[in-house]
């Protein structure tokens, strides 16, 4: 256990240094973001958010706020794993890492935890500015803080599975950009999900971002009670996509390992 | 002690042997050269016993644990340095690298802090401890590698290509940091090359290896003869000059 800890500290202190190395990218992720979060919020069509989900018309635009965070988080979760491996590969310290004391899947939650601590300093200053410019802010409820954290444990799975098939294919960029664009349309985040034929609306109802951001909007919307069902619906789902994510890892490790895929890229 | 016993390893894309029924020992406070040329299967094995590839058959122990099954426990058995300089964060120092390392192989932080001056002070890089190892020349890149292998205070050093790269007052500098490890830190060392006379600097026994089968397994003492023979012969001493005459028997 006492490795496990160990591990994570490290990742997690390797990570914000490597992030505050980084540093101009950073700042220049946060405009290239705000600006498209702009954009969409100038195009409207966010309306159809208060007749879903409560509250008044003018509370719309903190619901596309919210959806815009929770998508935020979510493509962090999916291709954060992904793209640390392909960059670790092509540095070549992917095989080093590959000799800690604990399984290779591990260091990369931990990487994980300083990740979502790393976008949330990005997703606070993106909330600041939309106060600061267009007066649009969230207020956080328990609700909605909780549906956050379970779907970006489902996220995450999703993102092992992304991993996975980065150790083995490696390039997998395309598909990681293809995916965040998908979850955009297919999950509600700023269209409703029913203008799509049933198939998608299939799909993007088995994902733990639709589900946990229709709980947060409801939540922050100001629906005072929550079915359990929809609830159950995201603990469930979420678990799912975890467990069969670090499944899938770990058997794409394993055949990395055998076809000696670790160091390549 | 390393123990590999009868280690085979088959790649699927392409369909190679890389390993063929490999087999010898590596004992604590011994340096075993692994002599090769390209694509003898040296990185292979190394990779093989460190656990980032999965071998086809055979077994590798590591003071009696299975380095299969058990990789966790015998990952703290060892410090792999693996080809070129490529093991650490270069944007990171040599310190911030050390604790990652140490960490990240079952140390805490004030462990690994209070080991780094010793591995330093051995390594002869004390006043770069706070550069970026970007920085380093390619010697002092190497030499932290192997200070970031040791942290963790294995007992035994793995290193693939040590001599990649470096000049030749690097290598001397680098045989003789290696034999204070085999002789007064009692490491067991194992190291891949396919320079000839770098491996006799550092190493008491040799293995020969081509094609995935070991080939011979030398005292250093006969392999030095060898080379002296090589030499009023006029002959080059070279690697493949040495195969073929172990292949026709002329050392035995």
């Amino acid at each position: 256990m006492r490795d496990y800890i160990y591990a994570l500290e490290a990742e997690f202190v390797l990570d914000l240094r490597q992030s505050w190395k980084y540093k101009t990218g950073f700042f220049t992720d946060l405009i290239v973001q705000f600006m498209i979060y702009s954009a969409l919020l100038f195009a409207g069509g966010y309306t159809w958010m208060t007749r879903q989900y409560g509250g008044a018309l003018n509370e719309s635009k903190t619901l596309m706020l919210v959806g815009y965070v929770f998508w935020s988080y979510a493509i962090l979760a999916i291709s954060q794993m992904g793209n640390d491996i392909r960059i670790e590969a092509n540095r070549g310290t992917l095989e080093q890492k590959s000799l800690s004391v604990v399984p290779l899947s591990w260091l990369f939650i931990s990487k994980a935890f300083s990740g979502v601590t790393v976008s949330t300093v990005f997703v606070s200053l993106i909330i600041g500015m939309s106060t600061l410019f267009f007066n649009v802010s969230i207020k956080i409820t328990t609700g909605a803080f909780c549906a956050w954290a379970v779907m970006l444990m489902g996220m995450y799975g999703f993102g092992f599975i992304i991993a996975g098939i980065t150790l083995v294919v490696k390039k997998v960029g395309q598909l990681t950009f293809l995916i965040q664009i998908a979850l955009l349309f297919l999950t509600g985040t700023f269209m409703p999900l029913k203008s799509f034929p049933y198939v998608f609306q299939l799909i993007g109802k088995s994902l733990p971002l639709t589900l946990g951001m229709e709980i947060a909007k409801m939540s922050i919307g100001g629906t005072k009670i929550i079915d359990s069902e929809r609830w159950m619906m995201l603990v469930f789902i979420s678990i799912i996509y975890l467990v069969v994510g670090l499944t899938i890892f770990q058997i794409l490790e394993c055949a990395a390992r055998r076809e000696g895929l670790l160091g390549k890229y | 002690m390393i123990s590999i016993s009868h280690v085979s390893k088959s790649y699927k894309k392409p369909l190679v042997r890389a390993l063929n029924d490999v087999s010898f020992s590596v004992k604590r406070g011994e340096s075993v050269g692994l002599l090769g040329p390209n694509g003898a299967g040296k990185t292979t094995l190394i990779k093989s016993i460190s656990g980032l590839i999965n071998f086809s058959a055979g077994k590798i122990t590591i003071d009696g644990i299975d380095a299969s099954s058990r990789r966790g426990k015998t990952l703290r058995l060892l410090g792999v340095v693996l080809d070129g300089s490529r093991n650490l964060y270069w944007r990171l120092t040599v310190r911030q690298n050390l604790v990652y390392f140490g960490m990240i192989r079952g140390m805490s932080c004030s462990q690994a802090k209070s080991r780094i001056p010793k591995i330093l002070d051995l390594m002869q890089l004390g006043e770069f401890s706070n550069h970026q190892v970007g920085l380093l020349s390619s010697g002092q890149k190497q030499k932290a590698s192997i200070a970031a292998a040791l942290v963790h205070n294995p007992s035994f050093l793995i290193l693939d290509e040590p001599t990649n790269g470096l000049d030749i007052p690097s290598m001397d500098n680098l045989s003789r940091v290696l034999n204070t490890l085999r002789d007064e830190m009692n490491i067991g060392i194992l190291i891949s090359s396919h320079n000839l006379s770098f491996v006799q600097q550092v190493s008491q026994k040799v293995v020969f290896i081509n094609k995935g089968k070991i080939v011979d397994i030398l005292g250093i003492d006969d392999v030095k003869e060898f080379e002296l023979k090589s030499k009023s012969t006029e002959i080059k001493t070279d690697l493949l000059t040495v195969y073929r005459n172990l292949m026709k028997g002329d050392i035995r």
